[in-house]
C-alpha cells in the first residue's frame, strides 16, 4: 500500500541548489479506501505562493514564505513520486492556518469495493 | 582526517561555501538542525515534554516605537491561543493536537501535537491598550506598542 505515494529524494536535493534558503515541511501520510491524503505544515506560507504541481508520476509541494513581515525568507519544499493508483485529474489541495491538505483520490481500480455475495 | 594526494587531480574537488548562503553562513547550520531534528524527532521526543520553547519559531523585532512577535503556529486555531500582556510581561501559549483523521491508516507520521508556551520580559512597558494579536497563515503575530515614555525621541539641539 505505501507503494502508492514515496518520497522523492533526488529532486529535493536539487532544489537546494535554489539561492532561496529552502526547508523540508513536517509532513504526515494518511490512506482510507478513497484516498491518500497528505498533510503539511507550511508556516507563513500565503495562498498566492504556494504551488502544488503533479507532473505525473510527481508530486510537489512549494511554498514561499510571505515577503510582508521582515523575516527571512524560505522556499518550503517536498516532492513526492505518486503510484499508479492516484487519480491525477481529482486531485485537490487545502490551505489553512498554515496547513496545506493534499487530496489524492484513487482511481477505480484501486479502491476497496465490497462485493455482495449472493447466495445460489 | 586528512588525507595527501600525490596528484591534484585525484583530490576532491573542494568547492567552498557552495552550499552556503553568503548572507548568513549560519543559515545553513540552522536548516540543517531543523531536518535533523526532523529525522530524529525531536517532535516525538515533545510528546514526552510537550513544552516546545523552539527559538526557530520565533522571532521578534523592534521597530522603535513598538515591538512586533512573531511566532510560527501551523494547526493552531485562534481559540487554542492565550495571549495575556501587563507591564512589561508578555505571555503566550498555544496548543495543537494533531490526531490522525478518522477511518484513514497512517503511512508517515511527523507533524505531532505541541504545546508552544513562551514569556518575554521586556525593558520598557508595553501600552496594553493598544497591543494587538492577528493569527494568519499559522503565524501569530503580537504587535505591542511601547508605552509613550518608552519611544524613541528626537531632541532638537538648541545653539547655545
Amino acid at each position: 500500500m505505501t507503494q502508492n505515494i514515496v518520497e522523492n529524494s533526488n529532486s529535493s536535493r536539487v532544489e537546494r541548489a535554489s539561492t532561496l534558503a529552502t526547508l523540508t515541511p513536517s509532513v504526515d501520510i494518511y490512506e482510507n479506501d478513497k484516498e491518500l491524503l497528505v498533510v503539511a505544515d507550511l508556516p507563513r506560507v500565503t495562498h498566492e505562493s504556494l504551488t502544488v504541481e503533479v507532473n505525473h508520476p510527481e508530486l510537489k509541494i512549494e511554498g514561499r514564505t510571505s515577503v510582508s513581515d521582515k523575516r527571512q525568507e524560505f522556499l518550503y519544499t517536498r516532492t513526492f513520486h505518486l503510484g499508479a493508483s492516484v487519480d491525477v485529474n481529482k486531485i485537490e489541495a487545502k490551505l489553512s492556518d498554515g496547513v496545506l491538505e493534499v487530496h489524492l483520490p484513487k482511481t477505480e481500480p484501486f479502491q476497496v469495493r465490497k462485493i455482495a455475495v449472493k447466495s445460489a | 582526517m586528512l588525507t595527501r594526494y600525490r596528484n591534484t587531480n585525484d583530490a576532491p574537488r573542494f568547492v567552498p561555501f557552495s552550499l552556503v548562503d553568503w548572507e548568513s553562513p549560519w543559515r545553513t547550520f540552522g536548516n540543517l538542525r531543523h531536518d535533523l531534528d526532523r529525522l530524529f524527532g525531536v517532535y516525538e521526543r515533545s510528546i514526552a515534554n510537550p513544552t516546545l520553547n523552539n527559538d526557530d519559531r520565533t522571532e521578534l523585532h523592534d521597530t522603535g516605537n513598538e515591538i512586533v512577535i512573531c511566532v510560527d503556529l501551523p494547526g493552531v486555531s485562534k481559540k487554542d491561543v492565550e495571549l495575556s500582556v501587563s507591564g512589561e510581561n508578555v505571555f503566550v501559549k498555544a496548543t495543537r493536537s494533531a490526531s490522525a483523521p478518522e477511518g484513514y491508516t497512517t503511512h508517515r507520521r511527523e507533524r505531532a501535537s505541541y504545546t508552544f508556551e513562551h514569556s518575554w520580559r521586556f525593558a520598557a512597558p508595553v501600552d496594553t491598550q493598544k497591543a494587538e494579536a492577528r493569527l494568519q497563515d499559522g503565524v501569530l503575530t503580537i504587535t505591542l506598542p511601547k508605552s509613550p515614555n518608552a519611544q524613541p525621541k528626537q531632541i532638537p539641539v538648541k545653539a547655545g
